[in-house]
Formats: structure tokens, sequence, C-alpha cells
């Protein structure tokens, strides 16, 4: 069942829409990546989930209930950003308790809440120190937790870990993914990095220029891409993309040529296409197999092409 | 080339220029200026029209 509901969400600034309807079903519990270029509007995205900007249209509902209006506040919504955004003057407790302590919550439950999350994050050891006696990736935890004591019914993350370096970004990712089992939130999460969104996802958003070009598993857009642009954008080594020209359609069978002089054959599913067409023949770097001699002919599954020489570098 | 450890990158250059990355698993024997075949499966293409569109096809193999 849909728990976070997006319904043509629009945000202009000025007179620039940079975020053109978005149509959007999370499901509770699920954890969902948003991706896409520099600029593409996933932080608007998130920050008009938050409410920490106003949307131009469109309507969000989260459990059932339009949060359109609601101030960001009482969402239930809980924001982690990459630059922390820590009181440099507070211990780690002040600084994770500073919310609820504002809103005058219950001492004792306070106190609960801060044991919970400290546990959680391995805070324990840190709690009286300040935010500078704290390396990068201790002072993300303590941004985790100030967000967790908020018990929020969605997290939001902007790319938490980009300041860390690779070691410790592995140990977060480890981190945040033990915490979304343990917690069963729903978690929408932005990366650039591509190892954070294939392995972390239930759900991959691929963004670009404030619009969806897909949603779905890691798997399904790695493997069947609704176009080249997605297809480019997952995967490292980028996909080898070549422009080249339909030979020929016979009964419903392209005829592509391959760099080097060889062909493969495609079965078509529907009449897209014909000779002459342009068009563009893909293949990811580790869906080749490499042999140093000419395999038996036999082999008609393979479409082997001419050989090949390797580029000194 | 580049060692990754469980895996080898390839770049490989064709006759009309083109460069190719290849991934393979383990450390790969091949040398710079050494010639190798390539395969490829019909069913690991992906296939995209002038608008940058996913044509589909079926992967259907051919008997052997
Ligand atoms: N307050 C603002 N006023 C005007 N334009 C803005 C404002 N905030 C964002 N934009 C513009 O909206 C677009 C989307 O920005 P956004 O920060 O959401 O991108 P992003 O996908 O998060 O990029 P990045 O990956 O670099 O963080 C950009 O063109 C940006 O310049
Ligand atoms: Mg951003």
């Amino acid at each position: 069942m849909t728990y976070v509901s997006l319904e043509n969400i629009a945000k202009d600034f000025g007179t620039t829409r940079v975020i053109k309807g978005i149509d959007l079903s999370i499901e509770q519990g699920e954890f969902v990546v948003f991706v896409g270029p520099s600029g593409c509007g996933k932080s608007t995205l998130l920050r008009l989930i938050a409410g920490l900007e106003q949307m131009s249209e469109g309507r969000l509902v989260i459990d059932g209930r339009d949060m359109t209006a609601v101030d960001s506040a009482n969402r239930g919504v809980a924001m982690v950003f990459q630059s922390y955004a820590l009181y440099p003057h507070m211990t780690v407790a002040d600084n994770i308790t500073f919310g609820m302590r504002m809103n005058r919550v219950d001492k004792a439950i306070i106190a609960e809440r801060l044991e919970r999350a400290a546990t959680m994050l391995h805070l324990q050891p840190y709690l009286d120190r300040k935010p500078a006696h704290l390396s990068g990736g201790q002072r993300q935890r303590v941004a985790i937790g100030r967000a967790i004591v908020r018990d929020p019914s969605v997290f939001l993350f902007d790319e938490p870990l980009s300041n860390l370096d690779a070691a410790l970004r592995h140990e977060m990712r480890v981190e945040i993914l033990k915490l979304h089992k343990s917690l069963g939130s729903t978690m929408i999460y932005v990366t650039h990095d591509q190892v954070e969104a294939m392995t972390m996802a239930d759900k991959i958003v691929v963004l670009n220029g404030g619009h969806i070009e897909q949603v779905g598993s890691p798997l399904d857009l790695y493997l069947k891409p609704a176009n080249r642009f997605v297809a480019e954008f997952l995967g490292s080594p980028k996909i080898n993309c070549f422009e080249t020209v339909v030979q020929a359609v016979d009964k419903g069978v392209a005829i592509l040529p391959l760099p080097g002089g060889a062909t493969v054959s495609l079965p078509l599913d529907s009449a897209d296409i014909s000779k002459g067409d342009a068009v563009t023949l893909a293949i990811r770097p580790e869906h080749f197999v490499v042999g140093e001699t000419e395999p038996q002919k036999s082999k008609r599954r393979w479409s082997w092409w001419s050989t090949l020489v390797l580029k000194p570098c | 080339m580049e060692h990754l450890g469980a895996e080898t990158l390839l770049m490989l250059k064709t006759e009309g220029d083109i460069t190719l990355m290849v991934k393979v698993d383990g450390v790969s024997h091949v040398r710079s200026g050494d010639s190798v075949s390539l395969g490829v499966r019909p069913e690991a293409c992906q296939l995209f029209n002038a608008a940058g569109k996913t044509v589909v096809f079926s992967a259907i193999a051919s008997p052997e």
C-alpha cells in the first residue's frame, strides 16, 4: 500500500520550473534512492517532501494525510544533511536531544530516546564531547541520531556520506542499512554514489532535468533501462554505446552491424524500427566474453566480432 | 589496463577507432598491444532508437 504519495509535484524558483510534475508512490518501510546528474532537482524534491520548500503545484500525502500545507515540524519527517548541521558549542547528547528539549518532551522520554539512539549508533563513549572533537563519521552519526529521536515516519537523507572517505563510507552504508532494518522506517536517500544506489535501494528513482526518467529496482534499471539516459547513467565503468544503422529487418529480426564487421541479430518485440534507421547499440563492460583465439563457429549463440587490438595504456 | 583484484578492466580499440571498456573476471593475461576476440550474447545488448528510447526485443537464444 502506498505510504508516501507525490502527486504531480512542481516547483518554480522565480520563473524557472526546476521540478516538473513528479508522480511517485513509496511503500511503508521502503528504502528509496534518488539519483541523477547535478542540478536535476534531487535536493529540491527532498526539501519539498520535508516542507523546507513550498510546492508550486501538486500534493503530498503521507500515511493517508494530506501534508501539502502542513508545517515542516508537523509532517513527521526528519532530514539528515551532507553537512551534518550540528551545533558546535553543544555536546553530542545536547545536539541529539535539542529538538525534544525545545518541545518540552518529558525528561524520562528524552533520556530513553537518547539511550536508544546512542546504542544503535555506537555513540555512548562520545556523548559528552563537542562536535569538533569527533571524526566525520561520528559527526554524521550524531546527525542521524538527532533524526532518530524524533521518531519520524519518513527519514530523508541528502548525500549523508559524501564527505566521508571511502572506507568510512562503506562502514556507514552498512550502519544505515542496519538502522533501516531495525527501525523499519521509510527512507528516501539522495546520493551521487553508484555503489550506494545499487546496493542500498529497494527502489531507485532516476531524475533528470526535474522529471523522472525511470523508477524501479536496481537490477531492473540496470538490465532493462527505459532509455539511453538511464542506461548510461547507471553503471561504472559506463555502458559502451555505438551509433549504428539497422542493416536489415527480416521476419522481425533486426540485423545490426558491430564495430569490426560482425553483426548481431535481435528478435524485435514490435515493428519499432526498420532498415536504415539510426540506432544506438549498447553493451555493458562485463557482458563481453574475451577469447584469445577465434571461437568455433558452432557456438551460434554468440555474435563474435573480428579481432580487436588492445589499446596501449 | 587496470587490475582491480577480482576483475580486470580492458580498454580495447576497434578498427573504426571505437574504444570499448571490457570487464573480465580475475586477472587477465592479455597485454597491451595483443589481439583478442570478443563475444557478446544478443540478450546482453541494449538497443535505443534515435530518440533514445529503448527498443524491446525478446532474448530468444538461437539453437546451438
Ligand atoms: N533557492 C533556489 N533558488 C533558485 N534556484 C534554485 C534554488 N535551489 C535550487 N535551485 C536550482 O534548482 C535546480 C535543482 O537544484 P537541486 O539542488 O535540487 O539539484 P540536485 O539534484 O540536488 O544537485 P546536486 O547533485 O548538485 O546536489 C538547480 O538548477 C538549482 O540551481
Ligand atoms: Mg543536491
